[in-house]
């Protein structure tokens, strides 16, 4: 700087008396509102402005205001300080979250997605590894599809990068996943044993090889949302492997066990309410029912599969008894992603929620170190027992959750960690609803609720039909087809199917029940887990020993 | 296509019945129809989302856009599939009623 800095104003001035302003003994119009200058001393006067120091002096005569000149800056008052700096304070929260979340979806998509660039062999009709997603409901909640979305948000976008396909199965009631799971395990047992048609492939150009197709699911994967769908999935492997190859429609054996009930029968029909009531307690599972076991089709969307007539099961040929007996070894089963998964519903778990709001992060770091885990498809062996002394869970043997203690370290379904693969997510349980507990009491009150007005609709639908009344004017009014018996049956059907296969979902999912568990299982399921250091995206390699 | 060939046996000479005809052609143009907008459709999703750019990443499929393609297209035939139902429902209710008595 060249210039020296402006003087400071001379010190002969003496501080306490201000050096005369020019121009203001005689102002050319008198200040709005203000008296005209008088002499200091005079009352009502206006005190002397106070000399500009430093740069502000050399810009007094630039015409700039003098508020403008001796601006202080300041603090706003003390409300509108509290209220700043809380809104500020979360809005910054939910924006780092947000950023951070962004960051680390970015980040992994960057790591997959030239696995999805890759060229598709044998062109487009080549088979893209798909994978299958199962997703129970969670325990009180009245969204079936929460367990999808959850996979859609939080595991979905990394399989899409890196070109992998997946299925979602609805699961519309408890224990669906069983069901399912346990009629297509039946299915295919009894085609390789010859009970049952393979379905013949067509000969189309574009038809694909179904061993290959059985190939492509076997290298495919599981991803399990949530312990229930664990439980679910692990009932359904057990009846499906250890049960009886005798033909078997869940539906059907509902409607069986219905038809004894009479309640369609004549017009005094009651009698065998009482039966159907005692029935519904035993649908809990607690030892292994007899051959029949329920399964479920979304049975209340789709039409009855049409059977062959000439499968009398019961009537035709006997199956040979070493048929029953499962395979042994097991045949390979694809590997499992268990994805834990906290639902929280209800007022008392609010905060819980918020909280989760709030650090999303988390869950999208853990989903997509899941998702990456599955891509690169490392396994390692589903352990069963853990180092510790904990016990593990048997269907025969129930563990009561509150009398044992959770394990040191509850394993994080990649790691191997120290504890057992059954208990897997098992905190997630202390978040289920209390109202869980009461379901077959509250399902069986609505059953009674049910029955006797049934039967007073039924009556009156056969009265009109046999002709003893007449059509009611709002009958006659309303466009609709008429009620008739055909719809009470179903109605009726439908609602004993989801009557039953709640309580019965209810037995597998419920706290106190364990993972279903079979001795002679050791070795035979496998779970993704994280790759190591050194290994990368790789073709799947085999099982290795943990320890 | 039966249309076509069936209506070619000979039972009359040479006169094919002129409203098969006019149904099977209607048939085709409706079946190219979807066929081409489901083409179109999945492409712009799936393999080039910038209808201005002319270019292929790469010549041959990639696995990405070959589940893309599956996907999209099981969407549109289903979307297609609940649409036509609807426009059934809305047919039925259309004669039962006497008309297109409003929703």
């Amino acid at each position: 700087m060249s210039t020296p800095p402006p003087p400071t104003p001379p010190p002969s001035v003496p501080p306490q008396q201000p050096p005369p302003i020019p121009f203001s003994a005689t102002p050319p119009a008198p200040p709005p509102g203000g008296p005209a200058p008088v002499a200091p001393g005079a009352p009502g006067a206006k005190p002397p402005l106070e000399p500009l120091t430093g740069f502000r002096s050399a810009l007094e005569h630039t015409g700039l205001p003098r508020s403008v000149l001796t601006y202080k800056p300041r603090l706003p008052s003390r409300n509108w300080l509290i209220f700043w700096s809380v809104l500020s304070s979360v809005s910054y929260l939910y924006y780092d979250d947000r950023r951070r979340c962004k960051k680390i979806k970015a980040e992994y998509i960057a790591k997959v997605e030239h696995l999805g660039k890759e060229v598709l062999e044998g062109g487009s009709l080549g088979l893209v590894r798909k994978v299958r997603v199962l997703a129970a409901r969670w325990p009180e909640d009245d969204e079936a599809d929460r367990g999808a979305k959850y996979f859609r948000k939080y595991l979905k976008p990394y399989l899409v990068a890196a070109g992998i396909d997946y299925d979602t199965l609805p699961p519309p009631l408890y224990g669906a996943i069983t069901r399912q799971t346990h009629a297509a395990i039946l299915t295919a047992r009894r085609q390789k044993l010859g009970l049952e048609p393979t379905p013949v492939p067509l000969s189309v150009p574009g038809a694909i090889d179904p061993a290959a197709v059985e190939a492509n699911d076997l290298a495919g994967g599981v991803i399990l949302i949530g312990r229930p769908s664990l439980k679910e999935y692990m009932e359904g492997l057990k009846r499906g492997w250890a049960g009886s190859v005798d033909e078997w429609v869940w539906e059907k054996e509902v409607e069986a066990r219905m038809k004894g009930d009479g309640v369609f029968e004549g017009p005094a029909s009651e009698v065998g309410e009482a039966s159907s009531g005692a029935e519904f307690a035993a649908d809990v599972p607690t030892t292994q029912s007899s051959g029949m076991s329920p399964t479920g089709l979304s049975f209340l969307n789709r039409p009855q599969p049409s059977l062959s007539s000439a499968s009398a099961s019961q009537a035709g040929p006997q199956v040979p008894t070493h048929m029953h007996l499962p395979p042994n070894p097991l045949p390979p089963q694809p590997p499992l992603l268990l994805v834990p998964w906290t639902n929280h519903l209800g007022f008392q778990q609010i905060p819980y929620m918020i909280y989760d709001f709030f650090t999303e992060h988390r869950k999208v770091e853990e989903g997509a170190k899941l998702a990456y885990a599955l891509i690169c498809g490392h396994t390692r062996p589903f352990l069963a027992s853990s180092s510790s002394s904990f016990p593990t869970a048997n269907t025969s043997s129930p563990s009561p959750f509150s009398s044992s203690e959770a394990p040191a370290s509850t394993p994080g379904s990649l790691g191997p960690g120290l504890g057992s693969d059954l208990d897997f997510d098992r905190q997630a349980e202390r978040y289920f609803k209390n109202d869980f507990d009461d379901l077959p009491a509250r399902l069986q009150k609505a059953k009674d609720d049910y029955y006797p007005d049934l039967s007073a609709r039924l009556a009156d639908v056969r009265a009109l039909a046999a002709g003893e009344r007449e059509l009611t004017d709002a009958e006659k009014k309303s466009t609709k087809p008429l009620v008739s018996e055909e719809d009470l049956r179903d109605e009726r059907k439908k609602k004993e199917l989801r009557w039953r296969g709640q309580v019965e979902g209810w037995g597998i999912v419920r706290k106190e029940q364990g993972v279903t568990y079979e001795d002679g299982w050791e070795g035979w399921l496998s779970v993704f887990r994280e790759p190591r250091e050194g290994e990368g995206e790789g073709a799947k390699k085999n099982e290795e020993k943990v320890w | 296509m039966s249309y076509l060939f069936g209506g070619g046996a000979k039972q009359d000479t040479g006169a094919v019945d002129p409203v098969k005809m006019e149904m099977a052609v209607a048939e085709l143009d409706m079946i190219t129809d979807v066929f081409n907008r489901l083409v179109t459709s999945c492409h712009q999703k799936c393999i080039q989302p910038n209808p201005q750019s002319h270019r292929y990443a790469e010549g041959e499929l990639l696995k990405g856009e070959a589940v893309c393609i599956d996907r999209c297209s099981a969407k549109f035939f289903e979307v297609n599939k609940v649409v036509g139902e609807r426009m059934q429902a809305m047919g039925g209710t259309a004669q039962a009623t006497g008309g297109f008595g409003g929703r």
